[in-house]
C-alpha cells in the first residue's frame, strides 16, 4: 500500500471513530469498515497512564502496535481518549529500550564503580541471589527490600508481596503509591475502616455541584473532566468550585475559583463544617444513625528524621510514640457532637478568610453549596490533598463535610479520591504492597490477619513478620544509613521522584554497603543509579490487570512481544525465587513447623504450591502470546489472581472469576453473584448492606463512620527572609509523571522539551528576571537551573512558584524536603521554601 | 516526512456551544487539521495529520489551547514510527 493510500485509510478510520464516539455515523464511516480490513488485529486494552482507567482498542500488525482507539464499549471513557492516548503505543518503541541485563563491572567482575556491561539473566539472578543471601545472613530480613509500583499489574504486585512478606520474611516492600495515594488510604481507614471510594464515575452525571480540592482535572484527568464539563453545560444550576494554590486550566470552567495560601485548606475545611453546624444544615437523622465523633492526636511532627528540630519540638512525633507521654500520631479519642462543634467554632469566616487569603464571599459560596440540602455534591482531589504534611487530616476533613450533611454513598453525592497511576488501587492498595499491609485491607501488625494470609498461602504459622517494614521515604534513609543493603526497584523511577534526592536517595543507592537492582524498560535516572539493570517488558508486551480509582478491575491480553531479552516484572520476580532454598532464608524453628518444605525452593513454596500453578496452558487466551505462562508451564496470571481473590471474597472485596474480566470492560468490586457495586454502604446498591439497614459503614465494628476533628497546623517549611517563596512541584498535560515513557516520544519531546519555572510577573520583575531567562532555584537541600515562565497555562499568585518534575535534566527533587504526613508517610511535594536568583 | 513518521488522529472537540462557530474557524488555521462535521452541543469531528509545518500532536495541543474549547478527546490514532530524536538523557546527580 502506498504511503498516501495508507494515510487516507487511516484518516477514514479516524473520522469514523471520532463520529462514532459522538454517537453519529458519517458517510465516510461505511468506507472505514474497509479500513478495518487492513490486516490489523484489534483487541481491548487499558490505558497505561493515569488512574482513570480508560479503555483503549489496540491495533496490531506485523508484531507491532500500529493504531489505538478509544474503546466505544468502555463505560469509563465511551470511545474517548485524552491527549496521552497519543503516546500510548509509542512508549514501547523508544530507541533506547533496554534489551539485556546490565551489571556494573570492572575486569570481568561486579564492581560498584564499574561500567554497565551486558550479562545473561542467569548471571544477573546469580549475583542478586549472592547479595540477598549475604544481606540476610549478616543482618536478617530487615536488610532486604523492594520498591514497587502502582503501575505494576495486579499479579506483579501480588507475586512481589508473596516473595517479600512470605519468602524473605521482610515487610520492607513499599510502592510508589506511597508518594501518591497513602494519605487517601489512611484517610479512608480512619474514617470508614475500609479503603477506597464509596462512589464511582457515574456520580459525574448525577451531581449538581463539583468541588476540586487540589486537583487539576482538566490536565491530569481529562476524560473525567470532559464528563464533568458535559454535566456543567447541560444541567441547569450545576456549579464547579476549584481550589488550588495557583490558577490552572481547571479554573476556566470554575464558577468559583479560589487561590489559597498553602496548608490553609485545613482551615477552609473546618470553616465549612462550622458553617454547616451554625446554619442548621447538619443532617441530624443521618448523623445520629451513622456517625460518631472523634478528635485526632495533635502536634504530630512532619515525618522527618528523628533528630530534625521539627521532630524534636513536636510532642507526638512518630518516633516518640509510647515514650514520655507521647502517643501514636494516628490516634484519636471519642468526643461528642457538642465537643466537635466547639472545636470547629474557631474557624469563622473572618478567621479563615484572613488565614487562607481567599475572599470571604467565595468561601461563603463554597460553604453554601455543601450546606444546601437540595444540592448533590461530589468532591474530587488528588495530589494537592494527598501530598501534604497533614494529608491524612485533609482527607478526614472532607469526609467530615459529607458525613455531617449525609451527602455520601448515593448517586451524585460523595467524596472521591482520584488516582494518578493506573493500578494504585488495584495493585498497590488492594493487593497490599505497602510495608504495613496484606491483601484486602489487612495489616501485618494483626496476628489474625497474618494467620489468614498464612493459611491461604499454605505457610507455617509465624512466617509473616508482624512489624511494619520500611516505607518509601524510610527506605532511602535506611539505604543511606547502611541498614538496607539488598534492594530491588521495579516499574518506577524513584530516584527522580522521591524527595530530597541529594540528601537521601542518591547517597543511599551509591552507598558501597548496598547492592541496588532496577528493572525498567528504559535507562532512567533510577536505573543509571543502580548496580544492576534488568530490562523489562511493558504494557501490551504482557498479559495484565489494572484496578482504577472507581474500584474497577480491567484485564488485557498480551498483544506483542517484548524486544530482545526484556522480560516482565512478573517473570523476573518469580524466576528469582528459584535461586533460594527454603533453608537459606527461613530459620530452623519455622521449617520445623512444616518439614516438607525442606529442600524446596521459594519458587516451589510460593508459586508451584498447588494453587497458583493449578491452571494449565490450555486455559490461555486463544490466539495470544503469554510469555510468562509458557516459561513456567502453567497459566500463571490466572493462578495468582484466583489465589489472591480468596482474600477478599465474602469480605466486601469480592472479585469476579478471572475469565469474566477477559470478557467484560471492567467490573467494580465488590462483585457479588456476577453483579458489580456502584455505591458502597447503601442498601439497594451494596450487597453488604442488609435490607432495612439503609446506610451502614460496615468497615467500622459499630457501623458508624467517624467525623474526626483535625486542626490547622502549619507546613513543615514556609517562606522566610532568605528562602522567600513557596515551591510547589507537579505535573503537566503532555508528560506523564517522571517522563521516563513520554520523553521517549520524539514529537512530544520537540513540543515540550524541558521544564520551566512558572512565576508571577511581579515576582519576576522584583528579581530583575525576564520571561525565558535562566535562573537558579535554590532550597536548603539543593539547586536546579531552569527558565522562568511568567505566562502560559499556570498563573502563579505572588510568592509561589511551580515547577514540573518530568524533566530529568532538571531534577526538581534535589529541592524538595522529605517531610511526610506522619500518619500516611506520604511526602509533601507541594510545600517547600525556595529562592530564585538570576544566573 | 518519512523520517518523522506519519500520524493521523481522529479528534472529538467539545466547544462551548455558543462558541462552536468561532472554534471551527480557528481550526482552519491549524496545519493538517480538517473539520468533518459540526454536531449539536458544540461538538466537532476533526482529523489531524502531520504536515511539513507541524505534527498532528502539536495540532492536538493547539486545539486544547484554543479559546472556546473545553475538551479535545483523541479517539483514533494511527501511525508509522517517528525516527527522530527523543529526549537526551543526562545524569547530573
Amino acid at each position: 500500500m502506498s504511503e498516501q493510500t495508507r494515510r487516507d485509510t487511516m484518516k477514514l478510520a479516524a473520522v469514523a471513530a471520532a463520529a462514532a464516539a459522538a454517537g453519529v455515523t458519517l458517510p465516510e464511516a461505511a468506507e472505514a469498515q474497509v479500513a478495518r480490513g487492513d490486516g490489523i488485529r484489534w483487541d481491548k486494552g487499558v490505558c497505561r497512564f493515569c488512574g482513570t482507567g480508560c479503555g483503549v482498542l489496540v491495533g496490531v500488525k506485523g508484531g507491532r502496535v500500529v493504531a489505538t482507539q478509544g474503546d466505544p464499549d468502555a463505560p469509563v471513557n465511551r470511545g474517548l481518549n485524552c491527549i496521552k492516548g497519543y503516546f500510548l503505543s509509542k512508549i514501547m518503541y523508544g530507541e533506547d529500550r533496554l534489551t539485556r541485563p546490565l551489571l556494573r563491572m570492572k575486569n570481568g567482575r561486579y564492581d560498584k564503580a564499574g561500567e554497565f556491561t551486558p550479562i545473561s539473566w542467569d548471571q544477573a539472578f546469580s549475583i542478586m541471589a549472592e547479595k540477598w543471601k549475604a544481606a540476610l545472613k549478616k543482618s536478617g530480613p530487615s536488610a532486604v527490600g523492594m520498591f514497587g509500583s502502582g503501575q505494576w499489574t495486579v499479579w506483579e504486585g501480588y507475586a512481589a508481596a508473596k516473595l517479600y512478606k512470605a519468602g524473605f520474611r521482610s515487610n520492607n516492600l513499599d510502592p510508589n503509591a506511597r508518594h501518591c495515594m497513602a494519605s487517601a488510604v489512611a484517610g479512608f481507614m480512619r474514617t470508614f475502616g475500609i479503603d477506597e471510594p464509596m462512589g464511582c464515575y457515574d456520580d459525574l452525571e448525577h451531581a449538581d455541584g463539583f468541588v476540586l480540592w487540589g486537583a487539576n482535572m482538566a490536565e491530569m484527568h481529562p476524560i473525567l473532566w470532559s464528563r464533568l464539563t458535559d454535566r456543567r453545560l447541560t444541567h441547569d444550576g450545576c456549579e464547579v468550585h476549584v481550589l488550588s494554590t495557583f490558577e490552572h486550566r481547571s479554573f476556566e470552567l470554575a464558577d468559583n475559583g479560589m487561590i489559597f495560601v498553602p496548608q490553609t485548606d485545613l482551615a477552609i475545611l473546618n470553616y465549612i463544617a462550622n458553617y454547616i453546624i451554625q446554619n442548621g444544615a447538619v443532617n441530624r437523622d443521618f448523623v445520629s444513625k451513622h456517625v460518631a465523633f472523634a478528635h485526632t492526636v495533635e502536634d504530630i511532627g512532619y515525618g522527618l528524621r528523628p533528630g530534625h528540630p521539627l521532630e524534636v519540638a513536636a510532642k507526638n512525633a512518630s518516633h516518640k510514640a509510647g515514650k514520655d507521654g507521647a502517643v501514636d500520631p494516628a490516634g484519636m479519642r471519642d468526643i461528642t457532637f457538642e465537643q466537635y462543634k466547639e472545636q470547629v467554632a474557631k474557624y469563622t469566616l473572618d478567621y479563615t478568610a484572613k488565614l487562607s487569603g481567599v475572599e470571604p464571599d467565595k468561601l461563603l459560596k463554597l460553604a453554601k453549596l455543601y450546606a444546601d440540602p437540595r444540592k448533590k455534591v461530589v468532591s474530587y482531589w488528588t495530589m494537592g490533598f494527598n501530598q501534604h504534611a497533614r494529608g491524612t487530616w485533609v482527607n478526614n476533613l472532607v469526609y467530615n463535610i459529607h458525613l455531617l450533611t449525609g451527602k455520601i454513598s448515593e448517586p451524585g453525592n460523595g467524596p472521591f479520591s482520584l488516582t494518578g497511576q493506573p493500578s494504585a488501587c488495584g495493585t498497590a492498595r488492594e493487593v497490599g504492597t505497602f510495608s504495613h499491609r496484606l491483601p484486602a485491607d489487612m495489616v501485618v501488625t494483626s496476628p489474625a490477619h497474618r494467620a489468614v494470609a498464612e493459611k491461604i498461602w499454605q505457610l507455617p504459622e509465624g512466617t509473616i513478620p508482624g512489624t511494619i517494614g520500611y516505607h518509601a521515604v524510610l527506605q532511602n534513609r535506611m539505604l543511606k544509613d547502611g541498614k538496607l543493603n539488598a534492594y530491588w526497584v521495579q516499574c518506577t523511577n524513584n530516584m527522580q521522584t522521591a524527595p530530597n534526592m541529594n540528601g537521601e536517595g542518591f547517597p543511599g543507592y551509591r552507598n558501597p554497603d548496598n547492592f541496588i537492582v532496577v528493572s525498567d524498560p528504559y535507562p532512567t535516572v533510577t536505573a543509571l543509579s543502580a548496580d544492576l539493570i534488568l530490562p523489562t517488558a511493558m504494557w501490551m508486551e504482557k498479559e495484565g490487570a489494572y484496578g482504577n480509582a472507581e474500584r474497577r478491575g480491567q484485564f488485557w491480553r498480551q498483544q506483542v512481544k517484548a524486544p530482545g531479552e526484556a522480560r516482565s516484572d512478573l517473570w523476573q520476580t518469580i524466576e528469582f525465587s528459584k535461586y533460594f532454598k527454603v533453608e537459606e532464608v527461613w530459620p530452623e524453628e519455622l521449617i520445623a513447623k512444616k518439614p516438607e518444605v525442606r529442600g524446596k525452593t521459594l519458587y516451589d513454596v510460593l508459586y508451584a504450591n498447588g494453587t497458583v500453578n493449578r491452571f494449565p496452558l490450555d486455559d490461555l487466551q486463544q490466539g495470544f502470546d503469554n510469555d510468562e505462562s509458557r516459561a513456567f508451564g502453567f497459566y500463571v496470571q490466572k493462578g495468582l489472581f484466583e489465589e489472591y481473590a480468596a482474600f477478599g471474597r465474602g469480605k466486601a472485596h469480592d472479585l469476579a472469576p478471572f475469565d469474566l474480566y477477559h470478557k467484560a470492560r471492567g467490573l467494580r468490586w465488590p462483585v457479588v453473584d456476577g453483579k458489580e457495586t456502584l455505591w458502597r454502604f447503601r442498601e439497594g446498591y451494596d450487597p453488604y448492606v442488609k435490607a432495612g439497614e439503609g446506610v451502614k459503614f460496615y468497615g467500622k465494628p459499630d457501623g458508624r463512620a467517624r467525623v474526626i476533628f483535625c486542626p490547622y497546623e502549619p507546613a513543615a517549611e514556609s517562606p522566610d527572609k532568605e528562602y522567600d517563596m513557596w515551591l510547589c512541584t507537579g505535573r503537566v498535560l503532555e508528560h506523564w509523571h517522571s517522563g521516563s515513557m513520554t520523553r521517549r516520544v520524539p514529537e512530544l519531546h520537540r513540543s515540550y522539551p524541558t521544564a520551566q519555572l512558572f512565576m508571577h510577573p511581579d515576582d519576576a520583575m522584583q528579581r530583575g528576571l525576564r520571561r525565558g531567562q535562566s535562573v537558579k532555584v535554590i532550597t536548603r537541600r539543593g539547586e536546579v537551573i531552569t527558565r522562568v515562565e511568567t505566562r502560559g497555562r499556570n498563573k502563579m499568585p505572588p510568592g509561589l512558584v511551580f515547577i514540573p518534575f518530568f524533566d530529568e535534566g532538571q531534577l526538581v527533587n534535589k529541592l524538595t524536603l522529605d517531610a511526610t504526613c506522619p500518619i500516611s508517610k506520604e511526602t509533601d511535594f507541594k510545600k517547600a521554601a525556595c529562592k530564585v536568583v538570576p544566573i | 516526512m518519512t523520517d518523522r513518521g506519519t500520524n493521523v488522529c481522529g479528534v472529538l472537540v467539545h466547544a462551548v456551544p455558543a462558541r462552536a462557530g468561532e472554534v471551527a474557524q480557528a481550526l482552519r488555521g491549524i496545519p493538517g487539521s480538517e473539520l468533518h462535521a459540526t454536531l449539536d452541543g458544540g461538538r466537532l469531528v476533526v482529523t489531524l495529520e502531520d504536515t511539513p509545518q507541524a505534527t498532528a500532536f502539536s495540532g492536538l495541543e493547539t486545539i486544547h489551547r484554543t479559546p472556546g474549547v473545553v475538551a479535545a478527546a483523541l479517539v483514533y490514532h494511527g501511525f508509522d514510527p517517528d525516527r527522530g530524536p527523543a529526549a537526551p538523557h543526562v545524569m547530573e546527580a
